[in-house]
C-alpha cells in the first residue's frame, strides 16, 4: 500500500496505533527536509526515538533537528557516518558513535543501548538511508538488519520502526524486498 | 550567507539559495554543460567575496587554465587552492604553486581526500570545498566507489565545519549516484531555480 496524502506519516501513525514498519520515500533533493519532517511528527506525536545516522556526523544531525524545533531530547543518535570517514568520534551522552569496523550485531546492540536512554512508553527507531548503509555493508546484512526492526516491532518493543529512502531507489530490488515485509510505504516531503 | 553586491544573475540566484540554508551547508549545483563554467565561477566569486577560503576539486581544467580564467573573473588568488587532477593526468608538468597541489589523476580519490583533510586542517580562516566536478569524477570513477567517497568527503568536513558545493551536469550525470549524493546534500540547486 502506498499513501499520498498531504500528511502520510501523521495519518499512518493515527492509523497504527499499536505500531508499524514504515519506510518513507523522500525526494531525493529535499532528502533532509523530509527526514526532518518525518522524525518532526514523531516527537511532535509524543514517541521518543533512536535515529540511526549514516549520512550525517550526529553533531549536524542534531543541530538541524534543533533548528527545527525537535526536542533532542527525546532523541538518542547513534551515529555511524563519522567513524565510516575516518574521523575522530566526540563522547556525547546522547549518542553512541559506531566503529568504522562495526557490523549489523553492532547496530542492533547500540539500538537496545540507547533504548536505556529513553523514558517514554512510546518509542521509535529511525534509520535515516537504506542506500547509504548499502554503500558499506552487503545487501544481505541490510536486509537482516530490516528483519530486526520487523521483529521489535512485532514484539512491542518499539511502536514505529521508519526506514527512509530515496524516491530513486524505491524500484531497486532490495528495496522492494524490505517494502514487502513493512506495514506502509509512505511518501515523504509533507510529514 | 549574507549579501553581496552583485549584478551576475547566475550569482544573484545562488545567493538566494544559500541564504535560508543553515551555516553548516552542503549544497549541490546541477546545471546544464552550457552554463556549468559560469556557475562555477559565479560560486568562486561569489564565495571568495566574502572571504571564504576555497578548495577546489578540479578535475576538468587544469591549474594555469583555471588561474587565467579566476583573474579574467576578478577573483582573489589568495582565497583560492587548487586541488588539480588534470594537469599530470595530461602529461604536464605540476607547476610550483603555493596554492596549489597535483595529484596523479581523478581516480586517485584516497590522495585527493587526503589533500582536502591537508587542506581543512591546515588553512586558516572560513573554508569551502568546491568539486568540480561530480559528472567529471564519474567518468573516471565507479559510482559505488565515487559515492562512498563523496559520502566520506562530506562526513569529513561537516565535523570540521567546512561548507561544500559540488557541481554536477544534470542530464550526464548517473541518475542514481545523483540520487544518493542529492541525498547527502542540504539543498540541490538547480539552473531553473
Amino acid at each position: 500500500m502506498t499513501s499520498k496524502d498531504t500528511s502520510s506519516l501523521k495519518r499512518a501513525i493515527e492509523a497504527h496505533k499499536d505500531g508499524a514498519v514504515l519506510m518513507v520515500e523522500h525526494p531525493a533533493s529535499t532528502y533532509i527536509d523530509s527526514t526532518i519532517l518525518a522524525v518532526k511528527t514523531l516527537t511532535d506525536a509524543g514517541y521518543e526515538g533512536v535515529y540511526i545516522s549514516y549520512q550525517r556526523p550526529y553533531k549536524n544531525i542534531s543541530d538541524r533537528f534543533k533548528a527545527e524545533g525537535i526536542a533532542v531530547d527525546s532523541i538518542a543518535f547513534i551515529d555511524a557516518a563519522t567513524a565510516l570517514a575516518d574521523q575522530k568520534n566526540e563522547k556525547n551522552p546522547k549518542c553512541i558513535c559506531l566503529a568504522s569496523d562495526a557490523d549489523i550485531d553492532d547496530l542492533v546492540r547500540a539500538v537496545y543501548t540507547s533504548f536505556e536512554k529513553l523514558d517514554g512508553k512510546g518509542k521509535f527507531v529511525y534509520m535515516d538511508s537504506l542506500s547509504t548503509i548499502t554503500l558499506y555493508k552487503p545487501l544481505s546484512e541490510v536486509v537482516r538488519f530490516s528483519e530486526f526492526m520487523v521483529r521489535i516491532v512485532r514484539k512491542h518493543e518499539i511502536h514505529y520502526a521508519v526506514f527512509g529512502v530515496a524516491e530513486d531507489f524505491a524500484q531497486k530490488n532490495f528495496v522492494k524486498n524490505i517494502a514487502l515485509r513493512v506495514d506502509e510505504v509512505l511518501q515523504g516531503g509533507n510529514g | 550567507m549574507s549579501k553581496v553586491a552583485t549584478n551576475n544573475p547566475i550569482e544573484v540566484k545562488l545567493l538566494a539559495a544559500l541564504s535560508s540554508l543553515p551555516s553548516d551547508w552542503v549544497v549541490m549545483a546541477e546545471t546544464q554543460s552550457n552554463v556549468a563554467v559560469d556557475t562555477t565561477i559565479a560560486a568562486i566569486h561569489m564565495l571568495t567575496a566574502k572571504k571564504n577560503l576555497c578548495i577546489i576539486v578540479s578535475a576538468n581544467r587544469p591549474y594555469a587554465n583555471l588561474v587565467a580564467q579566476y583573474k579574467n573573473a576578478g577573483i582573489d588568488p589568495k582565497y583560492i587552492f587548487i586541488i588539480d587532477c588534470v594537469t599530470r593526468k595530461n602529461g604536464g608538468k605540476a607547476l610550483k604553486a603555493s596554492n596549489a597541489v597535483f595529484v596523479d589523476n581523478s581516480s586517485a580519490l584516497t590522495n585527493i581526500l587526503i589533500q582536502i583533510n591537508e587542506c581543512t586542517r591546515t588553512m586558516k580562516g572560513k573554508k569551502v570545498l568546491l568539486i568540480d566536478s561530480v559528472t567529471t569524477l564519474l567518468v573516471y570513477n565507479k559510482p559505488d566507489v565515487l559515492a562512498r567517497f563523496v559520502h566520506s568527503t562530506l562526513t569529513h568536513i561537516r565535523s570540521k565545519g567546512v561548507n561544500g558545493f559540488l557541481v554536477c551536469l544534470s542530464d550526464e550525470t548517473d541518475k542514481e549516484v545523483k540520487a544518493e549524493i542529492s541525498q547527502l546534500c542540504d539543498k540541490v540547486i538547480t539552473s531553473a531555480e
